[in-house]
């Protein structure tokens, strides 16, 4: 009787302690495989996390960016103001030069901004593709003289924007002039521009037409024109020569200026 | 001699722009001064009344806000920021640097002019302005000649009596003129003479009013003292002022 009970006690108490083991191995099997989902979920937690931050700092820096397109929409906006302000007041009797001249100078502007949209960097603009889309639309302006070429020679170079928007606006200016007063009694001729650089910090942009050169004293509306490009020369720290060469040749020298974001800090 | 204005922007187009209207009220414009160096420099030669400052400078470690900083510590000469800059933070750096204005990008060129002659009129007054003052004030003597200047304004088309605007103020006449003299920096009668002359100025140019009617309404005592008086303040005689100012309408 005794060893009947002890026999079924032993019975029992094996079943229990098989019972015992199976969950233990249960909840272990359980437990890994939860310790395992959740090491990748925090593993997944990690990466969320970072995520989340690299679109917070991209947030950030769109931000900043979109402040710099704001600043520079209405820095461009003043610009055009007072160009046309300076032209109008000096220039006051031929309404249609006036106006041609802004346009060219307004899509000068514009077109620097078109590049700057197409183009892979974000600061950078392609001289080729610029001075190109430039001096077709000048050519479209002036439509009068077809016999004309131009020839851009960029030497795949790229500029800052803060430096392309002063040397588009020389180029409207000095390629308008070329148009207007260099071929006055031939049917056609060449305007060629070319910019080089050893270093990709100093330049030097050359224009050259093969019309009938410059006179010394020139008229009045020509020498604003002449005075805006000088300034904008000034505003690249650039040195500005004209000399006599088969027509007229214009070099300019200049650094590349290089913008800084860090004066905005949200 | 003209009062000078200095202006520091980088954009020499812009800078340019300003140069012209501002030549056209009068002053000597000095431009192509980009950095805090070319800025002291500039005000040790030129002696300015007034500078513009751009913020955006395209300059390593120097914007127009630490010309601004430079400015206030010298506290010397009124400044305005230029700017296309409208965001909060901006605003906060450029409070600090309490400018005498803002002019915000586009600008027309009534912008300019208008807000630079409030500026250099606030300047002047500004030892009267007792909010401006950055001590305490111990006596009363700013609100004495506050309401006194108040008065000249309001009466500048009558004869004002000078032992009559001592009376605004519990000095005794001579003290007045004193402290008159020390605070607004000119007399209490060329004060007056000044205003008269200022608001004749505005009235023949901007009126068709008869010369003499101008003077008698103005109660100055005759026609030749004012003349007398007019050209000695603005260097042409009222006939040439509205002449010239006639022309440049024209124009």
């Amino acid at each position: 009787m005794k060893e009947n009970i002890s026999v079924f006690y032993g019975n029992e108490f094996g079943i229990i302690i098989l019972v015992l083991f199976a969950s233990i191995f249960i909840f272990s099997i359980i437990y890994v495989k939860k310790f395992r989902k959740n090491q990748l979920l925090k593993a997944h937690n990690v990466y969320l996390k970072n995520e989340i931050r690299e679109f917070q700092n991209s947030i950030i820096d769109k931000d900043i960016q979109l402040k710099e397109i704001h600043h520079r929409i209405k820095n461009n906006l003043q610009l055009i103001s007072s160009l046309l302000n300076i032209q109008g007041r000096n220039n006051s009797n031929n309404f249609k030069d006036f106006l041609e001249k802004g346009q060219s100078q307004i899509l000068s502007i514009s077109l620097l901004h078109q590049n700057l949209y197409e183009s892979e960097h974000t600061n950078k603009v392609s001289f080729q593709e610029y001075a190109q889309s430039l001096v077709n639309s000048i050519f479209a302006v002036y439509v009068k003289n077809t016999n004309i070429k131009i020839e851009v020679n960029a030497n795949n170079n790229f500029l800052d924007s803060d430096t392309a928007i002063p040397l588009g606006l020389i180029i409207t200016e000095l390629v308008c002039n070329a148009f207007k007063h260099a071929f006055v009694n031939k049917n056609d001729g060449i305007i060629s521009i070319e910019l080089l650089s050893s270093d990709a910090i100093n330049f030097e942009l050359y224009i050259k037409d093969n019309g009938i050169g410059f006179q010394e004293i020139s008229s009045s509306d020509k020498s604003l024109g002449l005075e805006l490009v000088s300034l904008l020369v000034l505003q690249l720290n650039g040195k500005l020569n004209r000399c006599n060469q088969n027509g007229t040749l214009y070099s300019i020298r200049f650094k590349n200026k290089q913008h800084n974001f860090k004066n905005i800090i949200p | 001699m003209k009062p000078t204005i200095i202006v520091v922007e980088d954009e020499l187009i812009i800078a340019m722009d300003i140069k012209y209207i501002l030549e056209k009220e009068g002053f000597n414009v000095i431009i192509n001064i980009t950095n805090l160096n070319d800025t002291i420099q500039a005000i040790l030669d030129y002696n300015p009344v007034l500078i513009l400052l751009d913020i955006n400078l395209k300059q390593n470690d120097c914007d127009g806000i630490t010309i601004g900083q430079y400015l206030l510590i010298k506290d010397l000469i009124p400044f305005l920021f230029i700017t296309s800059y409208s965001d909060k933070s901006t605003i906060e750096r450029m409070k600090n640097t309490r400018p005498h204005g803002v002019i915000v990008k586009p600008f027309k060129p009534s912008d300019i002019t208008t807000t630079i002659a409030v500026v250099l009129n606030n300047y002047q007054h500004k030892n009267i302005d007792v909010l401006r003052q950055n001590k305490r004030i111990d006596s009363n003597v700013p609100f004495a000649l506050k309401s006194v200047v108040g008065y000249i304004n309001d009466n500048i088309d009558n004869r004002i009596d000078l032992q009559k605007l001592s009376e605004f103020t519990s000095w005794n006449y001579m003290h007045f003129i004193r402290m008159f003299s020390k605070y607004m920096n000119v007399t209490p009668y060329q004060y007056i003479l000044q205003k008269k002359i200022e608001k004749a100025a505005v009235q023949i140019s901007e009126s068709d009013l008869q010369l003499y009617h101008i003077a008698e309404d103005l109660s100055f005592s005759s026609y030749s003292n004012f003349c007398t008086v007019f050209k000695r303040q603005t260097g042409k005689s009222p006939a040439d002022y509205r002449k010239i100012s006639k022309v440049k309408e024209y124009l």
